[in-house]
C-alpha cells in the first residue's frame, strides 16, 4: 500500500499529502502502515508533535516581566511556568463540567453540549467572589476543586480553568502555560495511557484542569486564550505569549524539533 | 505495468470510476472547483475525461528496485518462519481482556495484521530485492507487536532488546569495518556492494525510539528497531555471500576501481553543482517553476565527498543518480527556454504527457548500456509518477488545469531523468571501465 489518503472537498489532495506521500521513497524511506495509520490519526485529531528528543523531566522558570518586576510581585505582568500547581479532573461528559454561574445564588448557566469536535473552553478565576460562582458537574469531587480554589491567594495568583475533550485512551500533560495581562496560553503533550487502563478507541472524555497562575490577573482584561498539544517530550522552552513581554529567550532551556503543532484559539468564559 | 499503461490508453470507455466521476460533477457542482468555473479564462478539465485510474488501487513505481544477485530460497523461507514465529506469540484475536487500553490493541492489531500483509506483499513483488524489503519491514512490524504483548504477558523489561539492538549495531560496524569489495565487473559489484553499504549503514544510523511515557508502546518500538537492525544485518550479509559465491574464485578486489570512479564522478557532480541555477524565486510556480525546483533539489541533495557517502560503491551510484539530474535539469531548461514547457489544456493532453512518462521510463531500460545501473537512477521518477497517479485518480467533477500543475510537473520530470537516464549510465559505465 505505497500510496494512500483521502480526498478533498474542493478536489484538491493537499490537505492528505503529508500522511500519503512519506510514501515515495525520493522523500524518504516508506514508512510501516502502523506509523501512517498514527501518523493520520495525529492529523486528524489536531494532536501535534514533539520529537520527543528531550528527557520530559520538568523544570520550572519564571520571566520577568518588561516593567522588571517578577511576575509573582508587583502587579500584574508577564510569565511563564512549567508546573504550576494544577488539579486536573476527567470527566465523561459531553458539555464542560466546571462552568461560570451567573450569580452565587443561581447555579444554572452549565453550557450545553457542544457541537464542535474539539472545543476548548476556559475561565479566568481572579477573586474568591468569581470563585464562588464557579458550579461543578455532580459527578465532580466539588470538595477537592473547592480546596483547591480556597489556597489559592488571588492578591498574588489567579486561577485558570482550560476544559477540553481528549480521546479516552490518552492523557493531555501540561508543559507549560504562559500569560500577559490580555492573553493566557498552554502547551501540552498527548501521552497514551497505560496498557491496563480500559478504554475505547474514538471515544472522548473532558479534561478540565484548574491552574494556579503564580500572578494576579484581572479576568477582564484577558481576551485571548490559545492551546497548543504536541506528542512525546514536553517542549520546556517558555512559551511566549504575544503581545507583552513573554519568555526570555535565553531562558529556553533545551531545544526540541516539532513535528506537527495544532494551536488552537478559542474565546473563555468571563 | 502492462495492463495499467493499456488502461492508460483506454478512452472513451465509460468505467465506473467515471460514472461516479460524471455524478460528482453534478452532486458537487455546489463544492467542487467552481472557483476556476465560468468567470475566469483559465480552461478547466473534467475528471471523467482523465486516465481512469483505481483510486483505491495501490499505487507501485513501474520500475522497481533490484539487485544483480540472486537471493537464496532459504534466505526467504526464514525470514518468513521469523515473521510467522513471531506473529504466533500473540493470542488471536487480542481482546480486552489481554490489553484493556483500547488504543495500544489497535496498535499492536495493526502492526501483526501489517506484518502478514508484508508476507503477502513479499509473495507478489516483483524483483527480489523488493521482496527482501517487505519481508523485512514485516519483521520488523511482527517484533514490535509480539513485544509489545510480551510487555504484557510477561512483563518483559527494555534491557535485553536493548543489548540485542546494540550488538546488532556492533556487528555491523564490524562486517562494514571487513567488507571486502570483491568483483570482477565494477558495474555490478558497484551495484551489489552499493546495496550492502547502505543496509549496513541503515543498521549502524538507525534511531533509537524515544520515551513517550506508554511503557508497552515503548518496548515495542525497541522491538521493531532492534528486529529491523537484525534483519538488515542479516540481509546484507546474505547479499555479500551470494555474491561472492556467484564470483569466480579468483575473483580480486575492485576496491580501489570504485573510489577511483567515484571521485571522478563526485568531482563531476561538484562541477556541475557549482553551476546549478537558483531556486525559482516567482512567487507563484507554474509547470516550469515546479519542475526546475524539484528537479534542482534533487540534482542538489547528495553527498560531495566519499568520505561522507556510504562507502565508495554508493558514492558512485549517488553521483551517477545526480548526475542524471543534472543532464535532465539542462534538457527541461532548453525546453523552457524554447518555450515547449506550457500547461496542457485538454484532458488529452494530460494523457499524453503521462503515458509520455510511462514510455520514457520504460525505454530508459531498454535503451541502457547498464540497465540495472539505470535502473537505481529511474525509480526515485517512478515513484513520482506513481505519486502523479495516484493525485490524479482523486481528482472529481470539473476543475481549472492549473490545479493539475504539480501532477503534470512530476510526469514531466519523471520524462526528464529517463530520457537522461541511459546517456549518463552509459558515460558512468566508462568511467568505472576506466578507472
Amino acid at each position: 500500500m505505497p500510496i494512500s489518503g483521502e480526498r478533498c472537498a474542493d478536489g484538491k489532495i493537499s490537505v492528505v499529502f503529508n500522511v500519503a506521500r512519506p510514501k515515495r521513497p525520493w522523500i524518504m524511506v516508506p514508512p510501516t502502515r502502523r506509523a501512517l495509520l498514527h501518523g493520520a490519526a495525529g492529523l486528524t485529531t489536531a494532536l501535534a508533535g514533539c520529537s520527543g528528543l528531550l528527557d520530559g523531566s520538568a523544570e520550572s522558570t519564571r520571566t520577568v516581566p518588561r516593567d522588571g518586576n517578577d511576575g509573582n510581585e508587583g502587579g500584574p505582568g508577564s510569565g511563564s511556568v512549567t508546573d504550576p500547581e494544577t488539579l486536573l479532573l476527567r470527566v465523561d461528559t459531553d458539555r464542560a463540567p466546571i462552568w461560570l454561574a451567573k450569580s452565587n445564588s443561581e447555579a444554572g448557566g452549565r453550557p450545553t453540549a457542544s457541537e464542535r469536535d474539539r472545543w476548548r473552553e476556559s475561565i479566568v478565576v481572579d477573586d474568591s467572589d468569581r470563585a464562588d460562582r464557579l458550579s461543578v458537574v455532580d459527578t465532580v469531587d466539588r470538595e477537592r476543586v473547592e480546596s483547591f480554589l480556597a489556597a489559592t491567594d488571588f492578591t498574588a495568583e489567579t486561577v485558570y480553568v482550560e476544559m477540553g475533550a481528549v480521546e479516552e485512551c490518552f492523557r493531555l500533560d501540561l508543559c507549560h502555560i504562559s500569560w500577559t495581562p490580555t492573553e493566557i496560553s498552554t502547551d501540552y503533550t498527548r501521552r497514551t495511557r497505560s496498557y491496563t487502563e480500559r478504554c475505547e478507541v474514538d471515544e472522548f472524555v473532558i479534561e478540565a484542569r484548574l491552574i494556579r497562575i503564580p500572578d494576579a490577573i484581572e479576568a477582564d482584561d484577558v481576551n485571548g486564550y490559545s492551546s497548543s498539544v504536541g506528542t512525546g517530550a514536553c517542549d520546556r522552552r517558555q512559551g511566549r505569549a504575544e503581545g507583552e513581554g513573554g519568555a526570555d529567550p535565553a531562558s529556553a532551556s533545551a531545544s526540541s524539533t516539532r513535528m506537527e503543532t495544532a494551536t488552537i484559539d478559542y474565546g473563555g468564559s468571563r | 505495468m502492462d495492463e495499467e499503461r493499456a488502461s492508460t490508453r483506454e478512452q472513451g470507455r465509460t468505467t465506473r470510476r467515471g460514472l461516479l466521476a460524471l455524478a460528482g460533477t453534478s452532486v458537487l457542482a455546489g463544492c467542487n472547483g467552481l472557483a476556476g468555473l465560468g468567470g475566469g479564462k483559465e480552461p478547466t478539465i473534467r475528471a471523467y475525461d482523465l486516465p481512469d485510474i483505481d483510486p483505491d488501487e495501490d499505487r507501485e513505481p513501474a520500475i522497481p528496485e533490484s539487485v544483480p544477485v540472486d537471493i537464496a530460497p532459504d534466505h526467504f523461507d526464514a525470514t518468513r518462519n521469523r515473521v510467522t514465529t513471531l506473529l504466533a506469540e500473540l493470542p488471536t484475536p487480542l481482546g480486552p481482556e489481554d490489553i484493556p487500553n483500547g488504543y495500544v490493541r489497535q496498535q499492536l492489531s495493526d502492526a501483526a495484521t501489517d506484518a502478514t500483509a508484508g508476507l503477502d506483499d513479499a509473495r507478489d513483488a516483483r524483483t527480489e530485492l523488493v521482496a527482501l524489503e517487505s519481508l523485512r519491514r514485516a519483521r520488523a512490524e511482527a517484533r514490535y507487536a509480539a513485544a509489545g504483548w510480551a510487555v504484557a504477558d510477561r512483563n518483559l523489561s527494555v534491557g535485553s532488546i536493548q543489548r540485542e539492538y546494540r550488538q546488532a549495531v556492533s556487528e555491523a560496524r564490524s562486517v562494514r569495518d571487513a567488507h571486502e569489495y570483491v568483483g570482477t565487473d565494477p558495474v555490478r559489484a558497484a551495484l551489489v556492494h552499493a546495496r550492502i553499504e547502505d543496509t549496513l549503514e541503515r543498521v549502524i544510523d538507525s534511531r533509537v525510539p524515544a520515551q513517550d511515557g506508554n511503557h508497552l508502546l515503548y518496548i515495542a518500538e525497541w522491538g521493531e528497531e532492534a528486529e529491523s537492525a537484525q534483519a538488515h544485518l542479516d540481509d546484507a550479509r546474505h547479499l555479500d555471500e551470494q555474491f561472492t559465491m556467484s564470483l569466480p574464485a579468483d575473483a580480486g578486489t575492485v576496491e580501489e576501481t570504485l573510489t577511483e570512479a567515484a571521485e571522478t564522478l563526485l568531482a563531476d557532480v561538484r562541477s556541475h553543482r557549482s553551476g546549478l541555477p537558483p531556486e525559482p524565486t516567482a512567487e507563484e510556480w507554474d509547470i516550469p517553476e515546479r519542475v526546475i525546483g524539484d528537479l534542482r533539489r534533487e540534482a542538489d541533495d547528495g553527498v560531495a565527498r566519499i568520505a561522507d557517502a556510504n562507502g565508495p560503491a554508493s558514492a558512485v551510484v549517488d553521483a551517477n543518480r545526480r548526475l542524471t539530474r543534472f543532464q535532465a535539469l539542462d534538457r527541461l531548461q532548453e525546453r523552457i527556454d524554447d518555450g515547449e514547457l506550457s500547461r496542457p489544456e485538454s484532458a488529452e493532453a494530460v494523457r499524453e504527457i503521462r503515458s509520455t512518462a510511462y514510455d520514457a521510463l520504460d525505454a530508459a531500460l531498454e535503451e541502457s548500456p547498464a540497465p540495472e545501473l539505470t535502473r537505481t537512477a529511474v525509480t526515485s521518477a517512478a515513484w513520482r509518477v506513481a505519486g502523479a497517479d495516484w493525485e490524479l485518480a482523486r481528482y472529481e467533477g470539473e476543475f481549472p488545469v492549473s490545479r493539475l500543475d504539480s501532477t503534470i510537473a512530476d510526469y514531466v520530470i519523471a520524462t526528464a531523468i529517463g530520457r537522461a537516464a541511459p546517456d549518463v549510465s552509459g558515460r558512468t559505465v566508462e568511467t568505472l571501465e576506466s578507472a
